[in-house]
């Protein structure tokens, strides 16, 4: 996962040895280990959950679930990677899970095979701000919504979400290639929507 | 494994995202913390159950293969090479049945969790809610929406109110004003139930509820807006803190939001304990093992006069007796009857112990003709004697749901009993005294070591008395008996169990 600045890396090379301490631990089951652990990532969890959820509500649920099962299976956690990446992609899973299970998001979660969509070469610049920008994925349907996070977000393969998800590859590449556009095409819409409010304003 | 996005699109959106931070609840970490402890729980009483387990069957194996201390009787074959004449001495006496074993456990504990608030202490009293709560970030005046507050890593510990939560059912309840409360009328503290969330789409009311609410707007926080679930009338809460106060409704309160009215319900806390009755019938056997139930070797009964019959002992040249074959044993009807307790480890799992009556019986098919010492039987047609054995018996059984069916789930179950004979009729066959009967229970084992294992499907599994119904199948790990007839022979029942539970709410 591209990390956007030193400044997280420099922060996790000098807190490495503390994350295994913080680890070892939650292996005792220290509740105050325990606890440091989620306010850590609780944060950054739940921005992750709610890109893949319709509320809050669902997210917390799903962030809830997460830690469950980071705390559970903790121990399978051989410290080969980021203690970050982990629970994150142990949370992308829960998500995926909770949404193939909850009733209220299985209509809509519906990979239809359909002709490859040529993916948009419109690259436009970014002006919203995350919150917003969550927003609008989240306005996406939920099967769109759910490859545009895996793939975009996620940095997951087509192959790799074709797998998670039990679709093809090629419905995964036409299914993001409508949902980036989707998007873009939203994107545009508020930029424009925005310049035209700061210029009539002005 | 990432891949390098080969847009600026894909590396714009992904380095906004992961600036994306939202601060959870706090009854999302309270959850987290009983659901984990609950884990632990659950474990541990595994380990007293299996070691429980294990001390029951360590126990009945000792008893089994100790010594027997008590033989009333003996059966004594004398066979004089000498002598001309048939005569032949065999003593034989009843045996005394041993004392029967009876155990009987109750065990009655009551799952409440109470969790007393005062206005200094933090509780998470938490359902599923099926809408936003409550919100106290600053108001955007541009979007008239509430934004999200960025934090860095190391993000405020919870002493106030945390959740920056947005929702996307917001134009339905943001412009709704809560009940206002004196702050005369708050209690100081009230008993709420803590209730565990299980990952199902269940809703449970909460005893009591917990509501937050800002007598003024002094301190620039938004009011709590409720919502709930017109359908059922029941109030879907969470608890949250505000900085220095807890404010409570009382059980059964009402609060009116716009124009619906919402109850605080006192919820039943879940019962993992239950009662049962347990029933079963089907059919006995017996035979050297599993597979191998063969009947005894067949008795030619030709007729009453002893003089043709070919069943009856005969002397050889040397003068010596020959064995006559044993009578032949049949399968019989055997039911059960009996008490157990169940545990619920989890939704899919339940652990449990009993105490049963059980009546397994063979027939064994005897000629006529022939004298039963001290029974008589005569008649001119084989007769069936059926022989019971009566047992009180002790299971431990582990029951799993199989696949996630919710209205007639389908349990696989299997376990181990410690039976012991207190009362038999059987009788024993002496084969060198022309086909004498007689009843000797000192040779049988008294303590019999089982397992057992069946399907079962429940019905009228959301009612308090479920019902339970399926194949059933035990076998005897434990040889009936030492000598004599049932030597080395093991009992196997199949057939159908019933079981009924008594569900406390």
């Amino acid at each position: 996962m591209q990390r956007s600045g030193c400044i997280h890396c420099q922060r996790d090379a000098t807190s490495f040895m503390d994350y295994q301490k913080l680890v070892k631990d939650c292996l005792k089951h220290r509740p105050e280990a325990q606890r440091q652990l989620y306010e850590h990532y609780a944060a950054i969890m739940l921005g992750v959950c709610f890109r893949y959820t319709k509320s809050i509500t669902d997210a917390e649920d799903v962030l809830q679930d997460g830690f469950v099962k980071v705390f559970k299976h903790l121990d399978q956690y051989r410290s080969q990677g980021e203690l970050g990446a982990w629970i994150r992609r142990i949370m992308v899973r829960t998500a995926l899970n909770y949404l193939k299970t909850n009733r209220k998001y299985q209509t809509d979660l519906v990979f239809d095979d359909m002709p490859l969509h040529p993916v948009s070469t419109d690259d436009p610049v970014i002006q919203l701000q995350a919150k917003e920008l969550s927003e609008l994925i989240r306005q996406l349907p939920t099967g769109y919504q759910t490859i545009f996070n895996l793939h975009a977000v996620e940095g997951y393969s087509h192959i790799e979400i074709a797998a998670m998800l039990g679709i093809s590859d090629g419905t995964s590449r036409s299914q993001y290639a409508r949902a980036r556009a989707l998007l873009i095409e939203w994107i545009k819409k508020l930029s424009s929507q925005a310049q035209h409010d700061h210029y009539g304003r002005t | 494994m990432i891949i390098m996005a080969e847009h600026n699109f894909e590396r714009r959106v992904r380095q906004e995202m992961s600036d994306l931070k939202i601060d959870p609840s706090d009854a999302v970490w309270e959850n987290v913390k009983i659901r984990i402890e609950k884990k632990k729980e659950r474990r541990r009483l595994l380990i007293i159950f299996f070691l429980l387990g294990l001390l029951l069957l360590g126990g009945g194996y000792i008893m089994i293969y100790s010594p027997q201390s008590i033989k009333t009787s003996e059966i004594t074959f004398n066979i004089d090479k000498e002598k001309s004449n048939d005569e032949h001495q065999a003593t034989g006496a009843t045996g005394n049945s041993q004392a029967q074993k009876n155990t009987d456990k109750k065990n009655n504990a009551s799952s409440n969790t109470i969790t007393t608030i005062t206005p200094e202490k933090k509780i998470a009293v938490s359902e599923k809610p099926k809408h936003i709560l409550a919100y106290n970030s600053p108001q955007d005046k541009r979007t008239n929406k509430r934004q999200f507050i960025k934090d860095d890593l190391h993000h405020k510990t919870r002493d106030g109110i945390t959740g920056n939560i947005i929702s996307s059912d917001d134009n339905k309840i943001k412009e709704k004003s809560p009940k206002k409360i004196n702050e005369a009328d708050i209690p100081v503290s009230v008993s709420v139930d803590a209730k565990i969330i299980d990952n199902n789409n269940d809703t449970t009311a909460i005893t009591g509820s917990t509501i937050t609410n800002e007598l003024s707007n002094d301190s620039g926080k938004a009011p709590l807006v409720i919502n709930a679930d017109v359908s059922t009338d029941t109030a879907s809460i969470a608890a949250i803190n505000t900085k220095d106060k807890v404010v409570l409704l009382k059980a059964n309160d009402t609060a009116t939001v716009g124009a619906k009215t919402f109850k605080a319900k006192a919820s039943a806390s879940k019962n993992k304990w239950h009662i049962g009755l347990n029933l079963g019938g089907g059919i006995s056997h017996i035979g050297t093992s599993v597979f191998s139930f063969e009947k005894l070797a067949t008795y030619d009964y030709v007729g009453s006069n002893a003089s043709n019959a070919t069943n009856i002992p005969v002397r050889n040249f040397y003068n010596r007796l020959t064995p006559a074959p044993a009578p032949i044993i049949k399968s019989s009807s055997a039911y059960f009857i009996g008490l157990f307790i169940e545990r619920e480890l989890s939704s899919a799992t339940a652990l449990s112990m009993g105490i049963n009556y059980a009546n397994f019986a063979v027939s064994s098919l005897q000629s006529s003709g022939y004298y039963s010492y001290p029974e008589r039987f005569s008649g001119s047609s084989n007769k069936s004697y059926r022989n019971n054995f009566n047992f009180i018996e002790i299971p431990l059984e582990l029951k799993v749901q199989l696949g996630k069916g919710k209205k007639m789930p389908l349990y696989w179950h299997g376990g181990a009993s410690l039976s012991s004979l207190f009362k038999s009729n059987a009788l024993q066959y002496n084969p060198y005294a022309a086909g004498n009967y007689y009843k000797d229970n000192s040779l049988f084992n008294n303590m019999q070591l089982g397992i057992n294992t069946g399907l079962s499907i429940q019905l009228f599994k959301l009612k308090s008395n479920p019902v339970t119904i399926g194949p059933y199948v035990y076998y005897a790990l434990s040889a009936l008996a030492k000598e004599g007839l049932y030597d080395r022979q093991h009992f196997l029942f199949t057939g159908l169990r019933t079981q009924l539970l008594f569900k406390r709410k």
